[in-house]
């Protein structure tokens, strides 16, 4: 009798453990891996910006999330850069540059490894995703939408007496081909005249620079990694020169003194939209589920440039830049 | 009837307990659960009333920037220049525009100014567009619905403000604005959320156009919003406490939804519903636990008794009642144990007897067919007589013996009694029946033929309890058959005894363990001089005789002949009468059918006649064999005195012989002139007269030092040996056609340089003898005549000889030819026998005139040559 008791009573309080123990645990704090993949040297902003919003959303280094980052590599070295970061098993990459998606894309085809990339100027265009509201695939990302026919409209607002414009560009480069396509047509709108020169190289970028065509009244850099290279020398010479500039983001102005730039703030876009779009493929959101976001564009001028090439700019176009270099 | 009790007991006690638990449970899990829910509700109006709040002040914001830029500039009053520097500052200033256009009195744009896009060359007409017609009609405010750029997925809403002109309070234009609601995700994003807790705008199209995960907005999520607040699915489709509250913009409307999932907002109720249920099932366990051990406290005792009664029935004493309460129940327990005890012990012990008897029987039994097996099996006849003598047992070997059957034998008198015998056999039935047994008796008995045998028997008394003797057994065998053997045998060594005393050689036998003579034989005392009977005393007698030189000799090897080794000794041995006698013993051993030794045969013999025979023998070849050697000696001696004479003679001829031609020589330079032809021919030939007498001289001391030389013997390639000796004949041969046939030559034992003047003569010969041959056939051969001896042949073409001149040609000076045909001093042959000889071989030579020569020598094989 006492044995047939037994079997019962010890099924009833594991019932009753279960009960008040079964009201669920914290769940166990994973770790990550992200790899960064960049081709421009003038990016290390988005890629601090990046690591910012990531520490904002929780994910601090060294404690649950690892970066794997050596810095920007060569173009010819992008895909094997990306290659590495597949075989080190990360979870995600993030890819800076067209250049640097394509080779994180092509790198990742058949894992399942995430790719977030910012900035890709025209994401549909270059063949990174699909359509920017359902990108498809593994991939998504922060663009800066074509913003380069208004940066030249803004441009010409700043310096008006402008007729002819000199651009440097590698046509192997997606970037700054389809940039040059819109800065066309709206040359054409505006009535101003392109001078262009195709390089291949840095080397070759730095010639076309140090050959300014006489008629050349600005120059006009496009997001382009190889001409990026030589972006300081050239603004040195054509500050020498009195030659109002353009640049493809805010940082070439505020950093660099460029004189007008109509862009992103990448490091701004990284950290509010690139960090949020990969939390949510960590936490396991598909990116094909994720549309690529638009990053917010800023008007900016650069007075302390301005002023050194003698350029008179009135208050009325001040008062509608956002960001002013004093 | 098990169990009965039990149940119902257990049934009340679990219901009482329970009861009254599950109903206060239930009534609390309902209260909080619909408090917790009313909460959660308003809590979640609380929060959609905020966001809306700061929705509407924002757009309204935005609202009055357009009226104060629209109206306190006076914005259709400035230049083109002017209101677009203005629209321009304005979007730069608020980034919540998109793009901003001035339209005059009739829908016509004036200026467009724009975030994105570049500016339009042509400016276009929207005199019947609603941003345009309502304003300007109604003098309001215009909102449009919520409109998404087609590829960006950005929400936008157009707002429209007229324009009033001062003077005549007529709408004149209309500044229309696009708006990116996207501004508006800020105060969703900043606001401070509970756990799964989310808000979201939902508009009349039910698209969600803000939410605080922009792609939510962006992928053009739509959601129903549903009539009345509560639990709803939520926007993730879990189900969520979910609270509405609507802006109304112009006649546009937007529903600002807060949420949160069940699970969270009611986490409060559903704690207390577990823990309500956690104590339930605790007090349905304690009450299960506590009504348990009652029933088993009263119903176990009587269900205890109840089982042991039936185990007791069935046959089970062993069983007891397990209870040991003190109450009534107890007693009535220990009663029954106590009776069931006593029942069991009476069963016990009875067992036990029943038992003790069966092995009784069992022994009993046992022995019986023991001693029937002995008696039916037995090969002794065993027959029982009572005291009458009337046969009461007959066993089978009985039958066998006697041939009556136990039929025939049972209840009569002893069949087998002789009539002769009969009063022997009544005293010993007599002393038997007074107790006396008779051991090894031997009787004769008759049997059923009538035929008589002999029986080695033992008679016993059987006693009865009191002792008194009852009856007589006997066992018997028949022994007629041993009996006979043992007579056989008696005979048979008598016969032996016979012949043995009759030889001439002593033989002894004795034991192997006692060492004590069994036999010996009268041989013995003409042998030893002692007689058989101190020899049957003292077994030592034999060895003491032995001759003292050879007793050790003897003695050791009669020890190994224990170890195997056969005894055979011939020694001296000593006659009683002081005489040395030579004897030859062997001695064999004896063995029994297991192999083991237990008798020694000496055979003792007198050779005292052959051993003195062969001492004879021996001394003679002794003498002989000196006289031989001494013989030898003088011969050895004579042929050195002559080899050292021929050689001084040899060498002393000489000094005269120089002199004869040394002075020759003189004499012919001297007289060239004066003496005539014939006196000079005259001494031509006396010159070479002493020449030739020279060789031969020269030769003659070769001969006699090649018998004295020392020899030096190696291993010689004969093969080697011989094409070195053809090489340097070569060049006088030279112009001669040769056939030249050479077998592969044995490797020999001997002096190398001697072996080669035998090959270089052999040779020499053979090329001399065929000179006239035109071509010249010599043959080296050899053949292994027998394990001793090898044979080397050396045969030509050339003139050859007659054989009954063999013999002469290995002699010195012999030649069988002429000096003017073939030169030579004929010492040659006899120099290769003389080298042969002393290598241990032999020479030989067969020939036919004309028809070519062979010579032979043979070597001894190895060390065999001698020197």
């Amino acid at each position: 009798m006492k044995r047939k008791l037994q079997p019962g009573f010890v099924i009833l309080l594991a019932i009753t453990g279960l009960l008040l123990t079964g009201c669920g645990g914290a769940p166990k704090a994973k770790t990550y891996t992200i790899g960064v993949v960049s081709s421009s040297l003038n990016q290390e902003n988005t890629v601090k910006g990046f690591k910012e919003g990531m520490t904002e959303l929780g994910y601090a280094e060294g404690r649950n999330i690892t970066y794997i980052y050596d810095g920007p590599v060569s173009a010819d070295k992008l895909d094997a850069a990306a290659q590495d970061l597949v075989k080190a098993k990360v979870n995600l990459i993030l890819s800076i540059t067209t250049s640097a998606t394509k080779a994180a894309q092509k790198a990742t085809v058949g894992t399942d490894i995430a790719v977030v990339f910012i900035p890709v100027t025209d994401p549909v265009g270059s063949g990174v995703v699909d359509s920017l509201l359902r990108p498809g695939g593994n991939i998504t990302g922060v663009t800066p939408a074509t913003q380069e026919g208004k940066r030249l409209e803004w441009l010409l607002q700043v310096a008006p007496r402008i007729k002819q414009i000199y651009i440097v560009y590698n046509p192997k480069d997606p970037s700054p081909v389809l940039a040059l396509k819109t800065v066309s047509e709206t040359a054409d709108k505006l009535g101003v005249e392109l001078i262009t020169r195709e390089v291949g190289t840095t080397d070759e970028a730095e010639i076309a620079f140090q050959n300014i065509p006489m008629e050349a009244d600005a120059i006009f850099f496009l997001p382009d990694t190889v001409v990026s290279a030589r972006l300081v020398d050239t603004l040195k010479l054509a500050t020498e020169l009195g030659l109002p500039t353009s640049g493809p983001n805010m940082e070439t102005v505020v950093k660099n003194g460029v004189l007008t730039a109509y862009g992103v703030d990448l490091a701004v876009a990284a950290r509010k939209q690139a960090a949020r779009l990969a939390s949510q493929i960590l936490q396991g959101t598909k990116p094909a589920d994720l549309p690529v976001e638009t990053a917010e564009f800023f008007s900016a001028i650069n007075l302390k440039t301005a002023q050194t090439i003698g350029l008179d700019i009135p208050d009325a176009i001040l008062r509608q830049a956002n960001i002013i270099i004093r | 009837m098990r169990g009965s009790i039990r149940k119902r007991l257990t049934l009340f006690s679990i219901g009482l307990a329970i009861g009254p638990l599950l109903l206060v449970g239930i009534i609390l899990a309902w209260q909080s659960f619909t408090t917790q829910e009313q909460q959660a509700l308003n809590l979640q109006h609380e929060v959609a009333r905020r966001i809306s709040t700061e929705v509407k002040a924002f757009l309204d914001g935005l609202e009055s920037e357009l009226r104060i830029v629209g109206q306190m500039q006076g914005l259709q009053k400035l230049d083109r220049g002017r209101q677009r520097d203005t629209l321009a500052e304005l979007l730069s200033y608020q980034d919540a525009f998109e793009s901003l256009t001035l339209l005059d009195g009739r829908g016509q744009e004036q200026v467009h100014v724009a975030r994105s896009s570049v500016l339009p060359i042509e400016l276009g007409n929207r005199a019947k567009a609603d941003e345009f017609v309502i304003p300007q009609t109604s003098g309001q405010t215009y909102y449009s619905p919520v409109h998404f750029n087609e590829t960006t997925g950005e929400p936008f809403i157009t707002i429209a403000v007229p324009l009033v002109d001062v003077r005549t309070g007529l709408v004149d234009g209309v500044l229309v604005s696009e708006v990116r609601l996207q501004r508006i995700w800020g105060s969703i994003m900043d606001l401070q959320t509970g756990r799964g807790q989310s808000v979201y705008i939902v508009d009349a199209q039910n698209k969600v156009v803000a939410h605080r995960n922009p792609s939510v907005v962006l992928r053009g999520t739509t959601f129903h919003v549903p009539d009345q607040d509560g639990i709803h699915p939520g926007l993730t489709g879990s189900s969520v406490v979910l609270a509405v509250d609507k802006i109304r913009l112009g006649g546009q409307e937007l529903n600002i939804i807060a949420e949160q999932t069940v699970a969270e907002s009611l986490a409060l109720a559903v704690n207390t519903i577990l823990i309500t249920m956690s104590l339930m099932v605790g007090a349905l366990v304690i009450s299960v636990v506590l009504g348990l051990v009652i029933v088993r406290q009263i119903v176990q005792p009587i269900q205890a008794m109840a089982t042991t009664a039936e185990a007791i029935s069935a046959g089970d004493f062993s069983r007891q009642v397990q209870v040991t309460s003190r109450d009534e129940v107890g007693v009535l327990a220990a009663a029954f144990n106590s009776m069931t005890a006593q029942l069991r012990q009476s069963l016990e012990d009875l067992e036990q007897e029943v038992v003790e008897v069966r092995q009784a029987e069992e022994s009993l039994r046992r022995a019986n067919e023991t001693l029937q097996a002995l008696i039916d099996y037995s090969p002794l006849a065993i027959i029982m007589l009572d005291l009458d003598s009337h046969v009461l047992l007959w066993n089978n070997a009985a039958e066998k013996m006697y041939g009556w059957t136990a039929q025939e034998a049972l209840g009569q008198f002893p069949p087998f009694f002789t009539e002769d015998k009969r009063e022997e056999q009544r005293m010993i039935f007599e002393r038997v029946a007074k107790g006396e047994v008779f051991t090894n008796l031997e009787l004769e008995r008759r049997r059923k033929d009538d035929s008589r045998i002999l029986i080695g028997a033992s008679i016993a008394p059987l006693r009865d309890s009191t002792g008194n003797v009852y009856a007589q057994v006997s066992m018997a065998t028949d022994i007629t058959e041993q009996k006979k053997a043992e007579q056989a045998l008696r005979e048979s060594e008598e016969k032996l005894r016979q012949i043995a005393s009759s030889l001439r050689e002593v033989i002894w036998l004795r034991d192997a363990k006692t060492r004590h003579v069994l036999y010996v034989n009268s041989a013995f005392e003409e042998l030893t001089g002692r007689t058989c009977e101190s020899f049957y005393e003292d077994p030592d007698i034999v060895v003491n005789a032995i001759h003292p030189d050879d007793k050790e000799r003897v003695i050791k090897a009669l020890d190994q002949r224990l170890e195997g080794i056969p005894y055979n000794q011939e020694h001296r041995f000593i006659h009683l009468n002081g005489s040395v006698r030579w004897v030859a013993s062997r001695s064999f051993p004896v063995r029994n059918e297991d192999g083991e030794v237990f008798r020694w045969t000496t055979i003792m013999e007198d050779i005292t006649a052959r051993k003195l025979a062969q001492e004879e023998v021996k001394r003679l070849n002794a003498e002989l064999e000196q006289r031989v050697i001494e013989r030898t000696a003088q011969l050895e001696a004579a042929n050195k005195e002559l080899e050292a004479f021929s050689y001084s003679v040899s060498h002393d001829l000489r000094a005269p012989l120089r002199h004869i031609d040394g002075f020759l020589e003189l004499l012919r330079e001297t007289t060239t002139t004066t003496l005539d032809k014939k006196s000079q021919r005259y001494m031509t030939v006396i010159s070479d007269s002493a020449k030739r007498m020279g060789l031969l001289i020269d030769d003659l001391l070769s001969f006699s030092r090649m018998g004295r030389t020392e020899m030096s013997k190696s291993q010689v390639d004969l093969n080697e040996l011989i094409h070195d000796v053809i090489q340097e004949f070569m060049p006088e041969a030279e112009g001669r056609d040769f056939d030249w046939q050479i077998a592969t030559l044995p490797l020999v034992t001997g002096d190398r340089a001697m072996l080669r003047m035998v090959l270089v003569n052999l040779i020499s010969n053979a090329l001399k003898f065929t000179r006239s041959r035109k071509i010249t056939q010599i043959e080296i051969g050899y053949e292994k005549e027998n394990e001793t001896e090898v044979v080397i042949s050396i045969r030509d073409n050339g003139v050859g000889f007659d054989m009954k001149y063999a013999d002469k040609l290995f002699g010195v000076f012999q030649r069988l030819h002429r000096q003017a045909d073939f030169e030579g001093t004929g010492i040659g042959l006899a120099n290769v026998r003389r080298i042969v000889n002393r290598h241990g071989g032999r020479t030989w030579a067969e020939g036919e005139v004309d028809r070519g020569a062979t010579f032979y020598f043979s070597l001894p094989t190895s060390n065999q040559n001698r020197r």
